[in-house]
């Protein structure tokens, strides 16, 4: 059986694809009114084109503006370094001249510094996983050593070196003359550390500073809503939850009177304690969470970390929400929404659980 | 006639589309941005229909990248950024597409086995998708541009750098592959 056709069947896709001039299109209208294999064309056609639009790939907010995100990061990036695209072979050859003798020199620096640092009764260099030197800059020197398992970062820019310390512990080592621009900072989840010259050690466990020890000069730590503390050389500060905690006569000051309820909230031990004492209790992990950061997680797993978070915080599910907020900051220091995170999970570190 | 008019764009559209664009030659991060706002959407939908999800990302990436070396380079006097985004999206594609066959013909031969096609590597979609899998991907490229993102033949054909009868011709082809693909799958 012969299925009926009709001649000006074709006419059906060639008006869709705009072939046919006006009045061309004007006479097939006119045909197809009295012609249903021609209208029968034009629906498939039609249908055709809806089917293919209703298959519309999702597109997700959440990953556009992770996406958003990264390529303004990368933009950004490749604006600042737009010379090397630019300079010719001879400007090249005398860059690369330069740079060699600046690794050179930040080479021999960071192997005499680093000795120096060895020579340090209380580092135990089997914990070390990572270092970082700043130098290079008149009358400023600074080294940061990270524990295993410490999640940090670390930002030169305008006059600050500043690190942030999510999760471990970091020894730093920090030289500058009084006449240097460049000042340290060690941004913490509930405050930040700042280096008046100095060799200090800083803990954070669980969202929160747990632990600050001087061996030379002296640091601030600065709180949000807290008094400022100065730890001296040779002492140390260190935070403990529990309403029984008491403070010892040490070289800890506080230095501005506390709002009434701080100490409630926040006992703090204070006490002269040396840095030879012990070892330090933090360092979970057997390399660096900065370094295994650097593996290339799928963007979405950032997504799925972050959803997962979300949702137990909406579930009221806190001391999970707390655990998968810094999974988070762990995987994805980088992270699209690592403020987001890190300024619920940062929050909570002194509240006060009573002991049984 | 849909596909001749779908493209067009308002004068409004066409400036801002060149003053973005003109900013983001100039380093200008945020006419980057705003460009990205209006138009990253289609594009990822676009991108995730000739590839996958996951690829799409990384091409639409590149696409907004190649903006900022290539921007510059842009006619202040087009109708509106769009086709030369999607211009840009569907190189990106190609290239993109390039490496995936190389990375499959590297692992086939490792395996000695011949690689696999592009659309059995594919999660199993519905009906359409699949469909519109196995299309070859100059035909896929062409019913995309036409059905779904409404470029008439012609811009298709100068986006594509072929000749306007070769559009229609693939065109056609595409649809009767879509329908015999459709109706073996029922």
């Amino acid at each position: 059986m012969r299925h009926a056709t009709c001649s000006r069947i074709w006419e059906a896709e060639a008006a869709r694809d705009g072939r046919l001039s006006a009045s061309e299109l004007e006479r097939f209208e006119l045909h197809c009114r009295s012609c249903a294999i021609c209208q029968g064309a034009r629906a498939t056609l039609r249908s055709l084109g809806a089917d293919l639009r209703a298959a519309d790939p999702a597109v997700e907010e959440i990953a556009v503006r992770r996406l958003r995100y990264s390529l303004l990061r990368r933009a950004d990036a490749a604006l600042k370094t737009p010379w090397v695209a630019r300079s010719n072979r001879r400007n090249a050859r005398v860059a690369f001249v330069a740079a060699s003798a600046l690794l050179a020199v930040g080479l021999s620096w960071r192997v005499w510094w680093g000795e120096r640092l060895a020579q340090e009764p209380s580092r135990d260099p089997s914990a070390s996983s990572s270092g970082n030197a700043a130098a290079g800059e008149p009358g400023y020197e600074a080294l940061a050593e990270a524990e295993p398992g410490t999640v940090w970062q670390r930002r030169r820019a305008e006059g600050i070196d500043e690190i942030r310390l999510s999760e471990g512990a970091l020894s730093i080592a920090v030289r500058h003359a009084a006449s240097a621009e460049r000042r340290m900072v060690v941004r913490v989840p509930d405050g930040q550390v700042l280096d008046t010259g100095t060799r200090f050690r800083v803990a954070v466990s669980g969202g929160r500073t747990t632990d600050i020890r001087v061996s030379e000069g002296a640091v601030v730590f600065q709180r949000p809503g807290q008094p400022d503390v100065r730890v001296d050389e040779g002492s140390s500060w260190s935070a403990e939850v529990g309403p029984a905690a008491q403070a010892e006569p040490s070289a800890v000051h506080v230095m501005e009177p506390a709002p009434s309820g701080a100490a409630a909230r926040m006992p703090e031990v204070a006490h002269p304690r040396s840095d030879r004492e012990g070892k330090h209790a933090v360092g979970r992990g057997t390399r660096s969470a900065q370094s295994e950061t650097d593996g290339a997680e799928h963007p979405s797993a950032e997504d799925a970390a972050y959803l997962r978070w979300i949702a137990l915080l909406r579930a009221g599910r806190r001391e999970e929400a707390r655990a998968a907020g810094l999974d988070y900051l762990r995987r994805f220091p980088e992270g699209f929404r690592r403020g987001e995170v890190e300024s619920v999970v940062a929050p909570r570190p002194f509240e006060v659980t009573s002991k049984p | 006639m849909r596909l001749t008019t779908l493209s067009s764009v308002t004068p409004e559209r066409a400036i801002d589309d060149a003053l973005l664009v003109r900013r983001v030659a100039e380093g200008d991060l945020s006419g980057l941005g705003e460009l990205y706002d209006r138009y990253a959407g289609p594009l990822l939908r676009f991108a995730a229909r000739m590839a996958t999800w996951s690829e799409a990302e990384d091409i639409v990436q590149e696409v907004f990248l190649r903006v900022l070396r290539l921007a510059g380079d842009y006619d202040p006097g087009a109708a509106s950024a769009r086709p030369w985004l999607y211009a840009l999206t569907l190189r990106a594609t190609q290239e993109h597409r390039r490496a995936f066959r190389r990375w499959t013909s590297l692992l086939g031969r490792f395996y000695e086995q011949p690689p696999r096609e592009l659309a059995t590597l594919r999660e199993t979609r519905p009906d359409i998708e699949r469909a519109l899998a196995r299309l070859s991907p100059a035909k896929r490229e062409v019913l995309l541009l036409a059905e779904v993102e409404g470029f008439g033949a012609s811009e298709i054909a100068s986006l594509l750098g072929i000749p306007v009868g070769t559009v229609w011709t693939r065109l056609h082809h595409a649809r009767l592959a879509m329908r015999k693909l459709l109706e073996s799958s029922l």
